[in-house]
């Protein structure tokens, strides 16, 4: 009965779809903190821990009672917005978090917003002159940018224009948007570089292939020119192809995202993961994960939203 | 003789990006050979800028920066192979078996697994299982696998889903094979064939992670060499020295462009 209604309605089979995904991430972290060989906590406390400590922490961490147990408890807790307490700094580990995700996220809005900015007249120029010196060069700095590690460029670019050039601050950032934008702009690029040639690859085909299309053609005859021809008749179809990647595009910011908050010092979900990881802060590991897959989530929902409005054939 | 040819009909670029990785490795093995410097020795001055005697300079410790990048090409290499193949066998196997099995609950939890673990970004995913099975080489393998298989999986679930609805496995069926014979000896090879082209892709991804965990204080630990823990020391030393980082660097970057110029070239074969 259920399968029927969702059947017929698209709209609700893209949610469904989501949600068995929003149910798998919460699953893969819980398994998580499971992985470990041994006993977590016995790795936390040291050998010579007393047996209150470890009843004490295994409560903290969630881990008494059978898998479907502490399975229970753990949904219940997310439920209520509690992801654990930080084993090294003693909060909650959802503050933690809400102090660190706006940093991350104005990084993410900055870079994404660079990325578009630049690819979409690479991609444009590229597709419009495919044999040319241009679309050659293009490829080959592609796979090469590509092929460079973010925290490589991130710490060249911190010392040619923040050390040598002084045009950028040293580290941190102070404020949030807009004025942190001179913090944010520095490795916001760095970001940018490494996603321009993947997003530009993409837009340059879907153009590639749109200019083929008959309407093109007769817009080109009728004479339209300029800034018309170039958004309604070559980007805005082109478009589809392209947000089918933002999931990907998403979860490779989040990732360059923890190197370059290392690189450039900014106190984001980054940073936080990286000191999470070295104290074996285990909820925090556990909850910071989780926000990651949770907001590819998000967005991805978001995106198949928009192509089904923007072409309802997309939608299988 | 078959690789002659081989190499011969890839594209230009793909031939180019064989050679990068020939020249890295055999570097790989030369430099750490003829260099008058050990992997740890620590004879000469720390810090020192790029000279005739070292021509990545020295780092803070006193070692020779080129004699320690090449010799870190094998370790980050192997490490990388072991990240692409062992994620490449158990994702290629456990894709085709959710794709051919009857038995839901096998369908269901391997579909499940797949969606779970590839919404997660790759980096903080390893991340989050290194913090949990510890850091090191093993570390860093077991994470790579654990999070890698399920873009495989999912690649080979798809080849095998559209397989087995093709003649010539129906035409197996008449002939009365079994099921297991059919998407072990038809099935799987096909769907190898795929994924192991997508896994020389994938392998700037795994190497670039590789570097990017140790860097994270995650992967290799020192006195290893090992790229991404060599440029974490070269951010300590960054306004002073530089060339502690830029060595590895740039080491780092030309094994991972010849690579995925190698994938690139791969890719449109498959295609084609």
């Amino acid at each position: 009965m259920i399968y029927r209604v969702a059947a017929r309605s698209p709209l609700l089979r893209i949610l469904g779809r989501s949600l068995f995904v929003a149910v798998a991430v919460m699953l893969v972290a819980f398994s998580l903190m499971r992985l470990a060989p041994g006993d977590p906590v016995v790795v936390l406390l040291g050998d010579n821990a007393t047996d209150e400590s470890i009843a004490l922490m295994r409560t903290q961490l969630g881990l008494n009672g059978s898998y479907p147990e502490q399975l229970a408890t753990y949904l219940g807790g997310l439920a209520r917005g509690d992801m654990g307490k930080s084993v090294v700094f003693g909060v909650s580990v959802s503050r933690l978090i809400g102090q660190a995700l706006p940093v991350t996220l104005q990084l993410m809005l900055v870079s994404i917003t660079m990325t578009v900015l630049f690819a979409i007249p690479i991609s444009v120029y590229v597709a419009l002159h495919p044999r040319g010196r241009v679309a050659s060069l293009f490829l080959i700095g592609s796979s090469f940018f590509v092929s460079m590690p973010a925290f490589f460029i991130g710490l060249l670019a911190l010392l040619i224009a923040a050390v040598w050039l002084k045009i950028a601050p040293v580290a941190g950032m102070v404020g949030n948007l807009p004025q942190a934008i001179s913090y944010l702009w520095l490795p916001s690029l760095v970001i940018s570089l490494s996603l321009v040639p993947i997003l530009a690859r993409v837009l340059a085909a879907s153009i590639a292939s749109t200019i083929r299309e008959e309407f093109v053609e007769v817009a080109i005859v009728r004479g339209v020119r300029g800034r018309t021809f170039a958004w309604r008749y070559l980007l805005r179809p082109s478009i589809a192809p392209t947000l089918s990647l933002l999931s990907y595009i998403v979860g490779t910011l989040f990732a360059s995202a923890v190197v370059v908050e290392l690189v450039f010092n900014l106190p984001g979900t980054g940073t936080l993961l990286v000191n999470a990881v070295a104290g074996r802060d285990y909820p925090l590991v556990q909850g910071i994960v989780l926000i990651s897959g949770v907001f590819v989530v998000l967005v991805s929902t978001i995106a198949d939203i928009i192509t089904y409005k923007i072409d309802p054939r997309v939608a299988l | 003789m078959r690789l002659v040819r081989w190499f011969r009909e890839l594209p230009r670029a793909g031939q180019v990006g064989v050679l990068i990785i020939a020249m890295v490795l055999l570097l790989g093995l030369i430099v750490p050979a003829i260099s008058p410097y050990g992997v740890e020795g620590t004879e000469s001055g720390s810090n020192e800028a790029p000279s005739l005697a070292h021509p990545f300079g020295t780092d803070q410790l006193g070692r020779d920066i080129i004699t320690r990048s090449f010799a870190a090409t094998h370790l980050d290499v192997f490490v990388a192979v072991v990240g692409v193949l062992v994620p490449l066998l158990i994702g290629t196997v456990l894709g085709a078996l959710a794709a051919t099995t009857d038995i839901r609950v096998i369908r269901g939890g391997i579909a499940l697994l797949i969606d779970g673990i590839n919404a997660f970004p790759f980096l903080i995913l390893a991340l989050g299982v290194i913090a949990v099975v510890g850091t090191g080489i093993t570390g860093m393998i077991v994470a790579i696998a654990l999070t890698s298989w399920a873009r495989y999986a999912k690649l080979a679930r798809t080849r095998a889903a559209t397989l087995r609805e093709l003649d010539f496995v129906s035409a197996l069926k008449l002939l009365g094979y079994s099921r297991v014979r059919i998407v072990i000896r038809h099935i799987l090879p096909n769907c190898f064939r795929e994924t192991a082209a997508y896994g020389v892709s994938d392998f700037t991804l795994v190497i670039l992670t590789v570097a990017a965990l140790s860097f994270l204080g995650a992967g290799v630990r020192p006195p290893t060499p090992e790229w991404g823990s060599m440029m974490a020391d070269g951010r300590m030393f960054l306004m002073s020295a530089p060339w502690l980082l830029v060595g590895p660097g740039i080491v780092l970057t030309i094994t991972a462009f010849g690579v995925s110029l190698i994938g690139e070239a791969l890719k449109d074969r498959v295609r084609a």
